[in-house]
């Protein structure tokens, strides 16, 4: 991939990481594949995991939000947008409870659907993001 | 005391979970993710603010009094609040009657350390405020969520 075309997809999550805009995620999925598929999804994937390790690897062991929100790779995964949801539910579904995953899906979507009885609780949580998903028929 | 991991004198002393934090773990509790912020269980009655005071108030809902140091007594289970330098609060640690202190990483595992100091390589910041309580104190749990939040959230999803 050519330094050019990074540049290129790197500015659509700006474009797109808006409910108002694109309410449906559906919509959302689809529109984006069909803007670029054969290579965003790969570069996604690679942007996400990188972002990912980076920011478990510096705030795994922390308790405080503000540490685990304020870090420059958390920050990164939530500019990659609603096109990093199918992703992050993959993620939940395979197990990997490690990290706080309703936290930064709330800040991707722009809001936490999750009723508040669950805060703290984030195995429910993370399975109300899942049946959340389900319900906006994302592609999991 | 071996070393592991996490560093010298830090013995893991369970699995990994994210169903407690270190401040939940501090009062005993090991069901629900304690924190000042959305998304986290809090006691109903308080801001969602990371401030000292915030925890100086959390504490004393769960029968703990401020002091002034972190030695162990024979008669007190102690907490020890780690915060950032600009006193933000980071991390909690609680005194064992072994006169260690046992702490949860995040949603990693619990731990015990011989010293407060022994966390310091993990970005806690300083053990600087210090509460205690007699050790067995009954208290009624205060409640850990605002009810009345639910309500607004409905509104303005469906709104």
């Amino acid at each position: 991939m050519s330094g050019v075309q990074r540049k290129h997809i790197s500015a659509e999550p700006q474009e797109i990481n808006s409910i108002e805009k694109y309410p449906d995620a559906k919509g959302i999925c689809a529109y984006f594949r069909s803007r670029n598929e054969a290579e965003l999804g790969p570069y996604l994937e690679g942007q996400f995991y990188h972002f990912l390790k980076k920011w478990i690897e510096e705030t795994g062991h922390q308790s405080s939000t503000s540490q685990i929100k304020n870090n420059q790779n958390y920050k990164a995964l939530v500019q990659l947008g609603w096109p990093a949801i199918p992703l992050v539910l993959r993620e939940i579904k395979s197990g990997n409870s490690e990290v706080m995953w309703a936290f930064l899906l709330a800040d991707i979507v722009g809001y936490n659907p999750v009723p508040p009885e669950l805060f703290g609780n984030f195995d429910l949580m993370h399975g109300y993001w899942v049946k959340w998903a389900e319900d906006k028929k994302f592609f999991i | 005391m071996k070393t592991s991991p996490f560093g010298e004198d830090i013995i893991p002393t369970s699995d990994a979970t994210n169903k407690y934090n270190c401040i939940s773990w501090s009062v005993g509790i090991d069901s629900t993710w304690i924190w000042p912020s959305d998304g986290c269980a809090w006691p109903a009655d308080l801001v969602r603010e990371e401030t000292v005071e915030n925890f100086k108030n959390f504490y004393e809902l769960f029968g703990f009094k401020e002091c002034a140091s972190a030695e162990c007594e024979d008669s007190f289970e102690k907490v020890a609040l780690y915060c950032s330098k600009n006193s933000v609060p980071l991390h909690a640690a609680r005194s064992l009657k072994e006169k260690i202190w046992t702490s949860k990483l995040g949603p990693k595992l619990d731990v015990s350390h011989l010293k407060l100091e022994s966390l310091d390589h993990l970005e806690y910041g300083k053990a600087m405020h210090f509460f205690k309580r007699p050790w067995g104190l009954k208290i009624q749990l205060p409640e850990l969520h605002d009810p009345k939040k639910k309500k607004f959230l409905m509104y303005w999803e469906n709104g």
